[in-house]
């Protein structure tokens, strides 16, 4: 009996089984963060929670104002949180990275990127005004994380006429990983492999210059946006290891074989700075 | 190396069974695969191809997320309506139906091929969207690759392997077909689409551009798969004034437009 016992332990620990008791908190965001003891995530800040969680599904309604807007001209977004299951509107909101919303918005040509926040109104929706700049397709992520439930990363769609309709401007990007200039540093971009593959694991280095005066921006330090060139795919991802010092690593999973655009940002002595690279993802032979 | 894993990926009930499901645009290549090889030939081929790193007991474990844990809740939610013992597609309601397949669910998910929702998020507004969301494809994909680990099966979800309710949809009468520029002589509401004709592998959108300036985004299909048609249909019906431009980009192909019934 007991080397039955011994045999289904082993046995279980080859195959995989490394947890040897429940870890009670685990971040909601990043769910490969856990701890024995409450506290607040390594890697995004955010606030443990205790046990698993099981996710409810929710929706984004948007509406603009006015709704059918120029482009280059003001235009507010609304947007109504509510449950998938009941419609039922959401009206209270955990702070996410300092924040109770967060909202990327990037064009179909990929030259447009914001990453701002809405503010709750007493109506329980958030407005942002803004102008997009030209005619086309606005893909819009909205980052969440209604009460009770779990964080959203959830997409919506605006598009802008034209004299002659809605055009389509699908940008064919080449690789580009040289350095990148910001405001006030310049950042260098390693990967490992140097040529990702789709589906598989890349390390993605960004090295800080001057490596001085790096402070954390939005609870980390650094927060990047990857959208493919087809604006399908869509990753917000913060830090896997980051100290301050000049090294800051991502580890990615590209999903598939095209060129993904990420915007990298890194906040140093007060100020944001956005930097681009364009990587070319492989299929995997 | 990795098409024949498609290949057998996509004909796996069939191999179980001995018939064909999923797959019917695939039968003249099972066909043609089952004449080749007996089917014990071709149930070696698949564990070699795609069980051999699942099964090795020496893999690095990387990564926190657990089936127990995370994992089993994606499936629960998005793949067990279909993939459960007795349904449609073949069982995947258990860490030991899920582990040796685990590569082949990461690239199907990744690719956006399964579930087969065949639509991109945030582009109109559907009932029961069968996609996954961005957070849900993370979760699979780095559960795969940090070695797919069990976890601790306490803390597995209470309602595996339930079905999932699905609400009656609504009836649907008349038809109108986008094909290149449709204007519209009339108002109308449209509570559903369906694909006609569309190319395989095709990415196309449909919007619509009312006359007072406003524009609604209808659907986006994405890498089109005619084996798994489906009417897609809108959770609030889309109204459009008479004068309205509904276009398909790129112009091909046919999406019918479903109008209210009796």
């Amino acid at each position: 009996m007991l080397s039955l016992i011994l045999l289904s332990a082993l046995l279980g620990s080859a195959q995989g089984e490394v947890e040897t008791r429940p870890l009670d908190y685990v971040c909601p965001m990043d769910p490969d963060v856990r701890a024995t003891v409450p506290g607040s995530c390594s890697r995004c800040g955010m606030k443990l929670v205790a046990g698993a969680i099981d996710s409810i599904e929710y929706g984004v309604d948007l509406k603009l104002q006015p709704s059918a807007p120029d482009a280059n001209r003001p235009v507010e977004l609304i947007f109504t949180v509510s449950e998938a299951s009941t419609g039922k509107q959401v009206r209270d909101f955990e702070v996410l990275h300092e924040r109770l919303f967060h909202l990327f918005v990037v064009s179909e040509s990929l030259d447009f990127f914001l990453h701002e926040h809405p503010l709750l109104g007493p109506d329980h929706r958030f407005r942002f005004r803004t102008r997009l700049p030209k005619a086309g397709m606005y893909r819009l992520l909205c980052d969440f994380y209604p009460k009770g439930g779990s964080p959203q990363f959830l997409e919506r769609t605006v598009l802008i006429p034209g004299a002659q309709g809605v055009p389509r401007t699908p940008r064919s990007l080449g690789s580009d990983l040289s350095e990148k200039s910001g405001v006030n540093m310049a950042v260098e971009l390693l990967m490992q492999p140097g040529n990702p593959i789709a589906g598989m694991k890349t390390l993605v280095f960004f090295r800080i210059k001057p490596a001085d005066g790096l402070e954390k921006y939005l609870g980390s330090w650094s927060h990047l946006l990857a959208v493919s060139d087809d604006l399908v795919d869509a990753t917000h991802a913060h830090p896997f290891l980051a100290d301050g010092g000049p090294q800051v690593q991502f580890n990615l999973i590209f999903p598939r074989a095209r060129t993904y655009r990420m915007w990298a940002q890194f906040q140093r002595k007060g100020v944001v700075n956005t930097v681009v690279f364009d990587v070319a993802v492989s299929e995997l032979k | 190396m990795r098409e024949l894993a498609q290949v057998l990926w996509e004909n796996r009930a069939a191999l179980d069974q001995g018939r064909v499901l999923h797959s019917r645009g695939n039968q003249a290549g099972v066909r043609s695969l089952l004449d080749r090889f007996t089917r014990r030939w071709l149930r070696c081929l698949l564990v070699v191809v795609l069980s051999c790193p699942a099964t090795d007991a020496h893999e690095v474990i990387t990564t926190k997320i657990t089936w127990s844990r995370e994992t089993s809740r994606v499936f629960n939610r998005r793949c067990l309506g279909c993939h459960h013992d007795g349904g449609p597609a073949f069982d995947l309601s258990s860490y030991e139906h899920v582990r040796p397949w685990a590569e082949a669910i990461k690239q199907e998910v990744l690719e956006r091929r399964m579930p087969p929702w065949g639509a991109v998020k945030g582009f109109g507004d559907f009932r029961d969207e069968g996609g996954l969301t961005e957070m849900e494809i993370a979760v699979i994909s780095s559960w795969v690759e940090g070695g797919a680990p069990r976890g601790d099966l306490n803390l597995l979800p209470k309602d595996l392997k339930a079905k999932k309710e699905r609400s009656l949809p609504p009836r649907t009468g008349e038809t109108l077909r986008a094909s290149g520029t449709l204007t519209l002589r009339r108002a109308v509401k449209i509570v559903a689409l369906r694909p006609e004709v569309v190319p395989e592998g095709a990415s196309l959108r449909l919007i619509a551009e009312r006359p007072d300036g406003t524009v609604e985004p209808l659907i986006w299909l994405y890498s089109y798969a005619s084996r798994f048609r489906r009417t897609y249909y809108f959770k609030v019906p889309v109204s459009l004034r008479a004068g309205t431009r509904i276009r398909l980009q790129p112009p091909i192909g046919t999406i019918a437009l479903l109008l209210p019934g009796d």
